[in-house]
């Protein structure tokens, strides 16, 4: 439309030949000059993104990580952040089994952040491959006791770079519920029904109910052990005010002072310290490592993933990590200049000690898992 | 236009190209015309409805094999459901059933909606009965007020309900700051009440046209005659006006009550412990229980369930009216 009516009016406006020279003199152009010269521009314009595709190719994200909330901070990643001038695309979630349901459902990103105990799962599921270390250069700054933990190696080959290991525990705000001696008892203690709230993913669910009925076997437990375990969740889902999934869920509940004690992840713990709140811990403290898969069906570009995972092992955004979520980092440079106190406060001043305090998140055993799953959802239906 | 060229009709008509066949077939055939017009919506219908519910139907009769599906036909997932065993009450009537979870949850889910529905049907029908009747000047104005909520997405219309309803919320701080209270009430949050006066905020103004439709249809002589006959304000309304719009409040609580039923969101976000719905097991087997099969059975004995309460709904308004015809 543009280029017809421009010709148009040169058209109309052309001048008699003798006059060409002239107008040219002058500026102005003949209509087949204009002609050569709006294909010029034409094709330029056509052409134009693809030359520049081509070269900012290594520059732009072509990335995309299934994580959870709060992990997507820049400052986390500063070394892939200048190398592709910005961040990945992140899809958030809230419980490891909905991302891999997720994942099956057909959403595919190229890494994502399940902890030690789904590991042997999602490699079941097909959506995770072994990663290949020699790729990433700052690998062997890995504390090497991180990989004993279970489901870390699997058949001779890495399907996790552990990232993040911490807490997770059984808070109290002695404002509210004043406590004797404080035990995971408080959680299905009558007397503060309406005041407690558990999580509902099914890992928590069978330590803290498990550490309550007594089990040996917490995370693979015998028939016996199960029915104690159910009785225990009963109890447990009555005196929940609500089940909480996501975390700032519980942070609000826990600001207003309506529940006075709760399952919690240490950055929570963090957060809701920061503005003021008097919390305590009760023992024994759930650790678990978490870490990054690599995605079978990743639509990025791996090299970006490989570059992405090396960029998480760098002790700036460590360090950026440790003071934002109080959780503990795989590279031990990460800590040099972090405030002993902020460590000792979150009981991560010797990580790997820390590890072998409390109960362990392991793996539950497959078979069981569907079996206690089964039975967690008829107790949370108030059966 | 055949006629022009004089010819044998039939034999000239097959002669033709085929665009003047299809065009001729085209002009002469109302349905065809209709079923083109339509096309685009059947399409979608047929895309975005027919074959996800057959995938499901199909999945129905699968089985679930860790992370595999076995795609051998059974009826398993059904036979789970209601296979019979010790079971458990529930507001005292027993379900003898092995697992009697879902059923429970079921009956649940359908009394919280049947309760639902009521609450809404009885508050949309004054608001419709003032909007056809008694608004004159800005009846427009009126229906867009009532809509006026639906331009919020439904997510956040839950959540200002837990800001509403919530320990530190707008209610609890008001009652105390007038005094009225002095701990926040606990009992306003997390459960099937919660739930239900969610649900009635969020679907009110679906119900609310239906109904304003049918009654600003009724021919007013038809007031002026009863009023003429001697009838009173309160017979009038019950032998004429509430008759003719029942059309609209069937609609309603049919509007209403087959998506309520099966509700995901607000029980997640406002029913606590104690306010969870049938919606929220089958979310789960599609999520973290990983057995889509069974979610799916559980789906279709859902559809099915609220199918049957509907064609029971129906079958029972219709027989009345039969009655109320014969008398």
């Amino acid at each position: 439309m543009t280029m017809s009516s421009i010709h148009g009016r040169v058209m109309l406006e052309q001048p008699p030949e003798t006059a060409t020279a002239g107008y040219l003199a002058a500026g102005a152009l003949t209509r087949r000059e204009l002609g050569k010269l709006m294909a010029g521009a034409g094709l330029t314009m056509v052409a134009m993104p693809l030359v520049t595709r081509d070269a900012e190719a290594e520059a732009t994200p072509n990335l995309t990580i299934l994580e959870w909330n709060g992990y997507e901070a820049p400052e986390f990643h500063p070394e892939y952040a200048k190398k592709y001038s910005g961040s990945p695309s992140y899809s958030f979630f809230s419980d490891e089994e909905e991302a891999l349901q997720k994942i099956l459902a057909g959403f595919n990103p190229d890494l994502s952040h399940p902890c030690t105990a789904s590991i042997r799962r999602w490699k079941d599921a097909g959506a995770i491959k072994p990663i290949d270390t020699k790729r990433i250069e700052r690998w062997g700054e890995i504390m090497p006791e991180l990989f004993s933990a279970k489901g870390m190696v699997i058949d001779g080959e890495h399907y996790m770079m552990p990232w993040d290991f911490g807490f997770s525990q059984i808070v109290y705000n002695p404002d509210i519920l004043p406590l004797d001696k404080p035990t995971y008892g408080v959680m299905v203690d009558e007397a503060y029904a309406g005041k407690v709230s558990m999580n509902s993913q099914l890992d928590v669910v069978v330590a803290v109910g498990g550490i309550i009925a007594g089990n040996k076997n917490i995370f693979d437990p015998s028939d016996a052990e199960i029915d104690r375990l159910v009785e225990v969740w009963r109890q447990m889902v009555k005196t929940s005010r609500f089940l909480w999934s996501d975390a700032t869920e519980i942070e609000q509940a826990m600001a207003s002072k309506e529940i006075g004690a709760a399952y919690l992840w240490t950055s929570s713990l963090a957060a809701l310290r920061k503005q003021g709140l008097r919390l305590e811990v009760i023992p024994p403290l759930l650790p678990w490592i978490c870490g990054f898969v690599i995605n079978t069906k990743g639509p990025g570009d791996e090299q970006q993933a490989y570059d992405y995972l090396n960029a998480m092992l760098d002790p700036v955004g460590g360090k950026a990590s440790i003071l934002a979520n109080s959780y503990a980092h795989p590279n031990p440079e990460s800590y040099v200049s972090v405030d002993k106190v902020h460590l000792r406060s979150y009981g991560i001043e010797d990580p790997i000690a820390s590890l072998k305090e409390g109960i362990f998140f392991d793996e539950i055993p497959a078979a069981k898992r569907e079996k206690l799953i089964a039975l967690w959802d008829k107790v949370r239906a108030g059966l | 236009m055949a006629s022009v060229t004089g010819g044998p009709l039939v034999g000239h008509a097959r002669s033709r190209p085929l665009s003047q066949r299809f065009r001729a077939l085209l002009l002469r055939s109302e349905a065809l015309r209709g079923y083109i017009l339509l096309t685009p919506t059947l399409l979608v219908m047929f895309l975005l409805l027919v074959v996800p519910l057959c995938g499901m139907i199909a999945f129905s009769f699968f089985t679930q094999v860790y992370f595999d599906i076995d795609f051998t036909l059974t009826l398993k997932n059904y036979w789970s459901i209601i296979k019979p065993g010790a079971g458990n009450t529930y507001l005292g009537i027993p379900f003898p059933f092995e697992t009697p979870v879902y059923t429970i949850l079921l009956v649940k889910s359908l009394l919280m909606s049947l309760v639902a529905t009521s609450v809404i049907v009885l508050m949309a029908y004054p608001m419709a009965y003032f909007i056809a009747f008694r608004a004159t000047n800005h009846k427009f104005l009126w229906l867009v007020l009532i809509t006026v909520p639906l331009w919020t997405s439904y997510l956040l219309r839950v959540f200002a309900w837990k800001v509403i309803l919530g320990h530190n919320g707008v209610l609890n701080s008001g009652l105390i700051s007038i005094g009225v209270i002095e701990e926040p009430l606990g009992f306003l949050l997390y459960n099937p009440a919660a739930v239900i006066i969610t649900l009635t905020h969020a679907w009110l103004a679906f119900a609310i046209l239906p109904i304003y439709v049918s009654l600003e249809k009724i021919d007013r002589s038809l007031l002026e005659a009863a009023t003429d006959l001697g009838d009173s304000k309160l017979i009038r309304f019950l032998r004429v006006t509430l008759p003719l719009s029942l059309p609209g409040v069937i609609s309603s609580a049919l509007m209403v009550f087959i998506p309520t039923v099966g509700d995901y969101v607000t029980p997640a976000q406002v029913g606590g412990t104690s306010g969870i719905m049938i919606g929220t097991i089958i979310q789960r087997q599609f999520g973290a229980a990983n057995n889509w099969p069974l979610g799916s059975a559980l789906s279709i004995f859902m559809m099915l369930a609220v199918t049957a309460i509907v064609c029971l709904f129906l079958w029972g308004v219709g027989n009345d009216r039969i009655k109320a015809r014969g008398a």
